[in-house]
């Protein structure tokens, strides 16, 4: 692939298609500089995106599971990293997991400026390369958080819980380590269908594995949340739901006060897999687990005198 | 009564606290343990009422033998009760929190007979909670007037963050509305907090001094060498306090600051708030900012919590039920407090005696900038990063990128406006190299109209000032 960016480059400007991912898009930019090219006469875009100009050849993907390059690609976050500090490097990675269409660009204008004047990168916060990869970094990141409030995971009945998400960008390698540390005592597998990549989970490990899936095993994934589930899913289902429901003050509605947040906190798309806002969470089904079939106590109702006669409250 | 009934009860029972994050504590997950904190802390999800859900928010009984005037849960009210098992609540936040539903659990209770026995009752649910169940996320916990100290004490082992409710911003206040509670049995607890987390924080720095090494390596230790011991026990608890000095002295470090506030901490790490309601009684902001000024100075609390009072009850000592929910209010003054907390502002600053109220139709901080146009416009590329601060639409984040922007050259509006400051409201008190906005109008006067306007104009004010409209104020 480095001959053939050099080879071209000598003629034509070279639009180098990236395969999602961090591996792929940083690779893509070491190319360009194993192939001495000049920054003026490559572009980077997205490999479901391929658009050259006029006097442009496209070239490429990379195949980002080739071990070469992900080497290339290691070789050249490092060397970034020693040359800019661990932030600069964070966002870079943040960015590259954009879906925009301008992200591999953008970070490769990032790379370059990084590489070439490291000491002015964290000065320049209104140069236009810096801004790109801090907006789309800052983007990447909310999608994290979405990802991290707003799965949703179910019991199945062999005992190991699954997620399915749809974010709007590649978080699932971003968002696994949190939920590492959260569930480090079970097995889980956190999928994203629409990006085809799932994060696997075993019990007490220290991190998931991120495994990049096809279409088919994707979806089949994003089904287990709804298929043999543990007896008692559906009425933890339920009792969230009724807690939600339940927890909400009067007088502060969105008619009181003329906006919804969760408008602006809870996007759409995510919503649909959310236990809270699925009407059919109501339904607990016939099976009550034994830790909650009436295990606890009624207090100071009138079917239960003794027990408000002794706490000493009036009924 | 199944325990789909009880939640309904309890946590429509619990929702009228409005103290509920999860955030203030830092705890790395734990071998065979289940959870970790983080300092942000998450919400979740967010209710139809503008408010996230981050803990498992339920009262372990909504049977209470006090008769609070404002209480939906008031001895002498007719409404259904329920009551948790300690180990059903236990397991209903384990089962939460593997759905990633919550973070942890909020547990408060109503007086079940008496404090000592309905704290006792919530201490065991925690126990069961982090012992049997080996749960190691967030727990908040509600510290209930007139608990005695040893229990208050085991509470704040168990639990990340304690509460007490001061309820109400006087004394005369709380004794008209609440016969039971007085502000010594409120301010106690507090003081019990406040004294055992510097006790505890001494013991740790000491630990760090004592070595002459690194203050805050706790946590590097834990990673180096995974506990396997119960961190709620109390061999885990010696240890963690003995862990500090081992630790400095094996790597002979030198010091590089003091212990972060959480590290190493048994009791009540994410420290302590209060909340008081606003709206039932007739004190005014003034007031009640310089009490919430008060309480964190002199009880180091992490929040001070305002809740609106919904008018519900019929009681002659209290709002007629049907007035508008202080809505603005509540929001006006956790504008003020969080500009106190962050912005290095003092109450009278904010309110003074000629106006002891905030104003409920622009935020405290334009408040102040209009009241003191004249120190304005302040100039971007030398203006200390204190005054920067003050400048409304300018946030801490906004100064820093903005103190990191001009060290590099000369910043235009256009370059604030990419650094994502909030030129709507800045643009009137900003010059870049001298020069103002074009879009800010030279009048005092008509900035002032300009920005009033805007503020009034916003959908929030628009719909609460039609909802409140003629509404006087109550007192």
């Amino acid at each position: 692939m480095v001959g053939a960016v050099a080879e071209a480059a000598r003629r034509y400007g070279v639009l180098l298609a990236c395969a999602p991912g961090a591996e792929g898009v940083v690779a893509s930019v070491g190319v360009g500089y194993l192939a001495h090219v000049g920054e003026g006469s490559l572009e980077l875009c997205r490999a479901d995106a391929v658009q050259p100009r006029l006097g442009q050849v496209a070239l490429g993907p990379l195949d980002a599971a080739d071990g070469g390059v992900v080497r290339l690609s290691e070789r050249v976050l490092k060397g970034f990293r020693r040359k800019t500090g661990r932030e600069c490097a964070r966002r870079a990675l943040l960015a590259c997991a954009s879906d925009d269409p301008s992200a591999p660009e953008a970070v490769h204008r990032y790379l370059r400026l990084g590489f070439s004047r490291p000491h002015e990168l964290h000065a320049r916060a209104t140069d236009k390369r810096v801004l790109a990869v801090d907006d789309l970094a800052r983007r990447v990141l909310s999608e994290v958080e979405h990802a991290r409030q707003f799965a949703r995971f179910s019991r199945r009945a062999d005992g190991s819980w699954v997620a399915a998400i749809e974010p709007a960008a590649d978080v699932v390698p971003l968002a696994a380590p949190h939920f590492a540390r959260r569930m480090g005592t079970e097995r889980f597998c956190l999928v994203d269908p629409a990006h085809r990549v799932a994060a696997f989970h075993e019990a007490r490990a220290a991190r998931c594995a991120v495994v990049r899936l096809d279409e088919g095993l994707a979806q089949r994934l994003a089904a287990l949340g709804e298929d043999d589930l543990a007896d008692d899913e559906r009425y933890v289902r339920a009792l969230w739901k009724r807690f939600y429901d339940h927890v909400s003050l009067p007088g502060r509605e969105v008619e009181e006060r003329g906006y919804d947040l969760r408008t602006k906190f809870v996007p759409v798309r995510l919503r649909g897999r959310m236990t809270e806002l699925d009407p059919r969470s109501d339904n607990a089904g016939a099976h009550v687990p034994a830790r909650y079939a009436g295990g606890g106590e009624r207090a100071a109702s009138p079917e239960c005198p003794e027990h408000a006669a002794a706490h000493g409250i009036a009924l | 009564m199944d325990a789909l009934d009880k939640l309904g009860i309890l946590a429509e029972a619990a929702r009228y606290d409005a103290a509920c994050t999860s955030s203030g504590a830092m705890r790395a997950p734990r071998q065979d343990r289940l959870g970790a904190t983080q300092p942000a802390g998450c919400c979740h999800a967010f209710t139809p009422d503008g408010r996230c859900v981050t803990l498992l928010k339920v009262l372990l009984s909504n049977a209470c033998a006090h008769d609070c005037a404002y209480c939906v849960n008031r001895s002498s009210a007719s409404c259904a009760r329920a009551t948790f098992a300690p180990r059903e609540l236990a397991e209903l936040t384990v089962d939460f929190y593997k759905r990633n539903y919550v973070e942890g659990l909020f547990l408060s209770s109503g007086v079940l007979g008496t404090a000592d026995a309905t704290t006792e009752r919530m201490v065991a649910c925690l126990r069961i909670l982090r012992e049997d169940l080996r749960f190691n996320g967030y727990v908040h916990a509600k510290v209930i007037p007139g608990t005695s100290p040893e229990l208050v004490d085991a509470l704040g082992r168990l639990a990340d963050r304690l509460s007490v409710n001061i309820e109400l911003p006087s004394a005369t206040s709380l004794e008209a509305l609440c016969p039971e509670k007085s502000r010594d049995a409120v301010l106690r607890p507090m003081a019990q907090i406040r004294s055992r987390r510097e006790d505890e924080e001494r013991l740790l720095l000491a630990g760090g001094n004592a070595a002459g090494a690194e203050g805050s390596s706790e946590a590097q230790a834990r990673r180096a060498r995974p506990t396997t011991r119960p961190p709620f026990s109390r061999s885990a608890r010696t240890a963690a306090r003995a862990r500090p000095r081992r630790a400095h002295a094996a790597r002979g470090r030198p010091r590089r600051g003091p212990a972060c506030p959480w590290r190493g901490r048994a009791f009540a790490p994410a420290g302590q708030s209060t909340q008081l309601i606003v709206g039932a009684t007739p004190e005014d902001d003034r007031h009640v900012l310089s009490l919430s000024k008060a309480l964190y100075d002199r009880f180091d609390l992490r929040r001070v919590f305002f809740s609106a009072y919904i008018p519900l009850m019929d009681d002659a000592r209290l709002p007629d039920p049907g007035t508008p929910v202080p809505l603005r209010r509540e929001h006006r003054l956790y504008q003020a407090d969080w500009l106190m907390r962050y912005y290095a502002f003092e109450p009278g600053e904010l309110v003074t005696e000629e106006e002891p109220w905030l104003d409920l139709e622009v935020d405290p901080k334009l408040a102040w900038a209009l009241r003191h146009i004249d120190r304005f416009p302040v100039e971007v590329m030398d203006a200390p990063l204190e005054l920067l601060l003050r400048v409304p639409g300018v946030g801490p984040v906004g100064a820093r990128r903005i103190v990191a922007a001009r060290a590099r050259g000369p910043v235009t509006f256009d370059d604030l406006r990419a650094l994502r400051v909030t030129l709507r409201r800045a643009r009137h008190f900003l010059t870049c190299g001298g020069v103002r906005d074009e879009g800010s109008p030279l009048d005092e006067g008509l900035i002032r109209e300009r920005l009033v306007n805007d503020a009034r104009g916003s959908a929030y004010n628009r719909r609460r000032a039609e909802l409140e409209g003629a509404q006087m104020r109550l007192f």
